[in-house]
């Protein structure tokens, strides 16, 4: 099973300095939530895209991102029908709906690239360094967190074959939820006593919140050369979507 | 050192108390093994020393638990791990002594060379095999150099050389001065190592004392499930030398058929060009050390895995086109781990689950439902949660769940992991009677008693080959 880091080194995002990447990741991300208007945003959108994915090893980030392109148009298609402030239809689709409909799936496609670039890029080990940096448990927390996914991942698998060797079929639409839903309910339950185990690990290996030492690598300053560009450029874009939220939405100006 | 003096331990939801008034002393040096039979406490015990079962079981302890020195432990359940590759998972418990990069390096060479994990390190933990994952789960309790070692079944999923290796290395760090406490249903790797054995039954000790002595002073442990004896060791068995069954199938009529079959996970190769023809009713055993493709093998004829290259043929059908319910149409896939085949609430719901799926009819599927559960003694427990009742019943639980379709190819990985000598000869009659019925079985096992007393035929596996 695929972890979420991949290891080979394919852009500028894997060379950058640990805290001005997500420094300048978590730039982008509040530059695309005070985005203010939807051509704002599909702009932001593109910008995002256009940075990121040849920074992370391009195809990869896109292969990642299919499954929540066509989430998004279900999204669109949802809102289109469904919204109860469609004024303008065309035929059945409601032209409001649709608006909003894109612009969250838009935003969901924009972190999501987001999200995905720092953990394509960065090893386990490094994101558990910065967040241990900043609140010992966090770090921890993270790391878990990021290396439980590809185990979860494993258990549906392990799962869904158990289930087929024992008759599942998977010929119609009707028959795959109800297999996901058989699925899903055990998988929780399994991660539950996972976790009561890895608790129990956690404590056997020495694991104490309340006194420990850890680790405490020098992590490379926020300034440096190299990543100073990327910075600059976050921060405009933070600052500009900021200053246009301000001035189309509050009305300041 | 432990010292335990008329510990009793019970959990809040249970009235009976787990352990009643167990008295246990460890000194510096020295290695104990709990022996006892499924269900007699000793996972309890173990996890009561270690300090588990107070701060994540809320048990209640009444009775004096000593224990002098930092605690290493490895648990029963060697599915679990913290980090996602072997390395990062050794060198966790020495995130302590971070800054001195260097001393972290030693520690995890000296344990990768003493348990021959070097080849590992870079792997991810869920890829392993479940032998090597024992190992890693071993080596990770020994990182911190803690002086107290808590190792429940360490041994149980090891093939016999790495089992007899790493026991070897056990007595050599008892040797060092660590105090390890170990428990097991079966002595045959610890009886040269251990000093002292304490036979637990029913949450009591009933015996104590020097190895030599248990097999005289208590012959009826084996009665109880405790293994105290040598096997003998298993040796290839030619094709179809077992004369003593009713033969009435056609002979070279195969069950399974492997023609050049190759399989690669991430470009390392699990099996590596296997022909192989296995007879129609006969029981196979598949053996081989840790990591040498043998459930990757099994997992093909079920078509769980696809081949990379060749074609397999299952009951006489070419399964490369079909998928894995359409290929175990007349063959029952038994997992290495049972939790992974268990998914309903009940016991005999599930049970009743596969055979519905597979179109039998209500009144059938309750006849064949009572009946595995009458016959494998799992009535008492038809209503209750699978996963509230101990890991050997989930196992029987799970067998049952294959078996209870009546298929006439058995393909089973590892079927008596962690159980003792009265479940395994239970196992033994089950096979040797399905046998009987004109059934084919292939199994993987490290119990050499099992291959011996079953199988037809041994198929020794090395590095995704098969030995001839």
């Amino acid at each position: 099973m695929k972890s979420l880091y991949i290891a080979e080194k394919g852009g500028y995002w894997y060379k950058l300095p640990l805290k001005a990447k997500f420094f300048s990741l978590a730039l982008l991300l509040l530059g695309i939530l005070f985005s203010a208007h939807q051509t704002v945003l599909l702009f932001n959108l593109l910008v995002i895209l256009l940075l990121v994915a040849p920074g992370s090893g391009g195809m990869v980030l896109l292969s990642r991102l299919k499954a929540f392109f066509f989430f998004g148009l279900f999204i669109i298609i949802f809102h289109s029908i469904l919204n109860p402030a469609n004024t303008i239809k065309v035929y059945f689709f409601g032209l409001e709906g649709a608006l909003y409909g894109s612009v969250v799936a838009m935003r969901l496609i924009a972190v999501v690239a987001i999200a995905q670039s720092a953990l394509i890029t960065t090893p386990p080990k490094k994101i558990f360094l910065l967040f241990s940096s900043w609140n010992k448990d966090l770090g921890l927390i993270m790391f878990l967190l990021v290396g439980f996914i590809p185990v979860l991942e494993q258990e549906l698998v392990n799962t869904s074959q158990a289930q087929q060797t024992r008759g599942l079929t998977w010929n119609n639409i009707i028959e795959k939820l109800i297999a996901y839903l058989a699925m899903i309910i055990p998988v929780i339950i399994k991660a539950l006593y996972r976790a009561q185990g890895m608790a129990a690990l956690l404590f056997l290996r020495g694991y104490d919140s309340q006194d420990r030492i850890m680790a405490k690598r020098s992590l490379k300053p926020l300034w440096v050369k190299g990543s100073r560009i990327l910075i600059v450029f976050s921060l405009l874009f933070f600052l500009i979507n900021l200053s246009l939220f301000a001035g189309l939405r509050l009305k300041v100006w | 050192m432990i010292r335990l003096e008329n510990l009793t331990v019970s959990y809040p939801l249970k009235q009976e108390p787990v352990l009643h008034g167990i008295d246990l002393v460890l000194p510096v040096g020295h290695i104990g093994l709990v022996v006892g039979g499924n269900d007699c406490g000793k996972t309890t015990l173990l996890n009561t020393v270690s300090g588990i079962s107070a701060t994540m079981y809320n048990a209640v302890l009444q009775g004096e638990c000593r224990v002098e020195g930092k605690i290493g432990a490895v648990l029963q359940d060697s599915d679990l791990f913290l980090m996602p590759t072997v390395l990062e998972e050794l060198e966790f418990p020495l995130y302590h002594y971070w800054q001195n990069r260097k001393m972290v390096e030693e520690r995890v060479a000296w344990l990768g060379d003493k348990l021959n994990l070097n080849y590992l390190m870079k792997r991810s933990i869920h890829t392993l095999s479940g032998g090597e994952r024992q190992r890693v789960a071993l080596a990770a309790a020994l990182a911190a150099d803690a002086e107290v070692l808590i190792l429940d079944e360490p041994l149980a999923q090891l093939d016999s050389l790495s089992a007899k290796r790493t026991a070897a290395f056990i007595r050599e760090l008892a040797d060092s001065g660590k105090t390890i406490l170990l428990a097991s249903t079966n002595t045959q790797f610890f009886h040269c190592i251990t000093d002292s054995y304490f036979w637990l039954d029913h949450g009591k000790i009933l015996w104590s004392g020097s190895p030599g002595s248990f097999l005289t002073q208590c012959p009826s442990a084996r009665l109880k499930g405790v293994d105290i004896y040598e096997y003998e060791p298993v040796k290839p068995k030619a094709e179809g030398k077992d004369s003593s069954r009713s033969d009435d199938y056609d002979k070279g009529d195969e069950v399974l058929h492997y023609s050049d079959v190759s399989y690669a996970y991430d470009s390392i190769f699990a099996l590596n060009m296997i022909n192989l023809k296995i007879e129609r009713g006969t029981t196979t055993a598949i053996v081989g050390e840790n990591g040498s493709g043998k459930t990757t093998f099994l997992k093909l004829a079920a078509a769980i895995l696809k081949p990379d290259s060749g074609k397999i043929a299952v009951l006489g059908k070419d399964i490369s086109k079909l998928d894995i319910a359409e290929a175990t149409a007349d063959s029952g896939f038994l997992f290495q781990n049972p939790d992974h085949q268990i998914f309903q609430s009940q016991v005999d719901k599930e049970l009743a689950w596969g055979l519905k799926k597979r179109g039998f009819s209500d009144t059938e599927v309750r006849v064949r439902v009572n009946s595995w559960l009458q016959k494998l003694g799992l009535e008492k427990y038809a209503l209750d949660h699978p996963y509230a009742l101990s890991k050997t019943f989930r196992q029987w639980i799970a067998l049952a769940g294959v078996l209870v379709r009546e298929p006439s190819l058995l393909l089973l990985d590892e079927p008596t992991f962690g159980m003792d000598t009265v479940s395994t000869a239970r196992f033994a009659a089950l096979v040797k009677e399905a046998a009987g019925q004109g059934k084919s079985i292939v199994m993987i096992t490290h119990n050499d008693a099992i291959a011996n007393i079953c199988a037809d035929r041994v198929i020794k596996m090395e590095k995704g080959r098969v030995l001839p």
